[in-house]
């Protein structure tokens, strides 16, 4: 039979599951996001700045 | 959890990889350090987010916001964080610390021209030379076992002759790639097809491929067909060659070095690391979490192992690379010179085998397939793989080694 102490270790434990849950979601967005801004730093400036680019007219 | 004392260890090793140590690190320091304090952004609806993932930081703030909110979430990210950190360090040190070490090739040296040597893998096949890039080691081409391209070849009745470039010696360190492929592969190609007694198959990767490009257009008699696999050609098609952004820094950094001074891999390192900042995190946590005995991290470690090594890049053919190839397209424009005139593909009338891969992400498709326009006698091939993915991945066999073979023994 679970005692109060149990029910209470188990809510605490079901609280902070979800967060940590939460923050592993978050890294991983988070590492994506930067990749994203790399990435797209890299094609705006093929597509922009690169004079190379544009003289070659392709 | 890697202690101080074992990470100062770990530095004392890194001659391993990945390299540059410092930049890989305060990559993954950085992006990590950076997370709490972006949760706190999040929270406040001030992080920066790209378009792409603007929906999933959107579900994620409702989720936060119907769990235990906001401090809780970020006290978490925090210790998540540390975690990760950690998880990178762990697989950073598996890595330097594996038992794993390439076993040194059965191949015998056939012929040796100032410090670059062609390997003989024996074998009373029809023989065939391979050139590696310049850029990190030749043994990509004969990895590991099951990796191995040439060992794949002489199965299928080619006895491989294989091109270790080496560091540049006292000669090499003033050749640019115009001299590389007259004064180097000439040379390779004359001793393989001394020991075919007439033209030999050709195939060329990478950085190789382009400098096969060359030897094809200037060895007349002596070449029966060339293959060029993820050979770099257009350095001005649409999607732009990985590292382009680099190229003028990188340039810059080159130019300040002493004169004569090689370039390290680790300049060259800077430059792929730039493509994805966030790659080196992912790659080592995974590894930190792989069975250390089995199969894939024996590959893994194999693999990087090749990606972070390399002799340096005599300085005009780093200066060449940058400048003239990247900046300035001599190979597309038809102005890179070899023997003291312009490459034209057009002249290669043996057949060739062209194979550019979609999923390249270092040399795109379309500056791979463009030297096939000029060619009178090509076809072309799609293997299905990255660009170090097509010579020794999974797929490799199927996707590029067997079409290959087929190709060379067509008539």
């Amino acid at each position: 039979m679970a005692t109060k102490g149990d029910r209470d270790e188990g809510q605490s434990g079901n609280a902070a599951a979800p967060a940590m849950v939460l923050a592993s979601l978050f890294l991983d967005l988070w590492q994506a996001n930067l990749k994203a801004f790399a990435l797209d730093q890299q094609r705006d400036k093929d597509a922009a700045g690169d004079p190379a680019v544009k003289e070659g007219g392709k | 959890m890697t202690t101080g004392l074992e990470f100062a260890a770990l530095m004392a090793r890194a001659s391993r990889g990945p390299r540059p140590m410092p930049l890989h690190l305060a990559n993954a320091f950085g992006l990590w350090a950076g997370a709490t304090p972006a949760a706190g952004a999040l929270a406040a609806g001030a992080l920066m987010i790209h378009p792409s993932l603007e929906d999933g930081f959107a579900s994620l703030r409702a989720m936060v916001e119907k769990s235990g909110g906001w401090p809780a979430f970020v006290g978490a990210v925090a210790m998540e964080s540390s975690t990760r950190t950690a998880q990178f360090l762990e697989g950073v040190n598996r890595y330097l610390t594996h038992p794993y070490n390439r076993p040194e090739s059965e191949a015998t040296i056939a012929a040796e021209v100032g410090t670059m040597q062609v390997l003989d893998y024996g074998g009373d096949g029809t023989p065939v030379l391979m050139i590696p890039s310049l850029i990190n080691p030749h043994y990509v081409l004969d990895l590991m076992p099951g990796r191995s391209m040439a060992a794949y070849l002489k199965e299928r009745g080619f006895r491989p002759f294989l091109v270790n470039w080496n560091e540049p010696g006292d000669e090499e360190v003033a050749f640019d790639t115009g001299t590389y492929v007259m004064a180097r592969l000439m040379p390779a190609l004359g001793a393989v097809a001394a020991v075919a007694g007439g033209p030999v198959p050709v195939i060329g990767y990478c950085m190789g491929g382009t400098l096969a490009m060359g030897l094809a257009a200037r060895a007349g008699g002596m070449l029966s067909k060339l293959a060029l696999l993820a050979a770099p050609w257009d350095f001005e098609v649409s999607r732009a060659h990985a590292g382009r952004r680099m190229a003028p820094a990188l340039a810059a950094m080159v130019q300040g070095m002493p004169p004569r001074a090689p370039v390290s891999v680790d300049y060259l390192q800077v430059f792929f690391a730039s493509l994805d900042p966030t790659l080196g995190d992912n790659k080592f946590r995974k590894f930190a979490a792989m069975d250390q005995n089995s199969d894939a991290a024996r590959f893994f470690v194999a693999l990087e192992t090749w990606a972070n090594s390399g002799a340096a890049l005599a300085r005009p053919v780093a200066e060449e690379c940058l400048g003239t190839w990247y900046e300035g397209n001599a190979p597309g424009r038809g102005n890179w010179m070899v023997a003291d005139r312009p490459v034209d593909p057009a002249e290669v009338t043996a057949p060739v085998f062209v194979a550019a891969p979609k999923a390249d992400r270092l040399v795109p498709q379309e500056s791979a397939l463009a030297v096939a326009k000029r060619l009178p006698n090509v076809v072309t091939h799609d293997p299905g793989a990255g660009h170090v993915g097509m010579i020794v991945g999974s797929k490799a066999k199927a996707g590029l080694w067997a079409p290959l073979a087929d190709w060379l023994k067509e008539s």
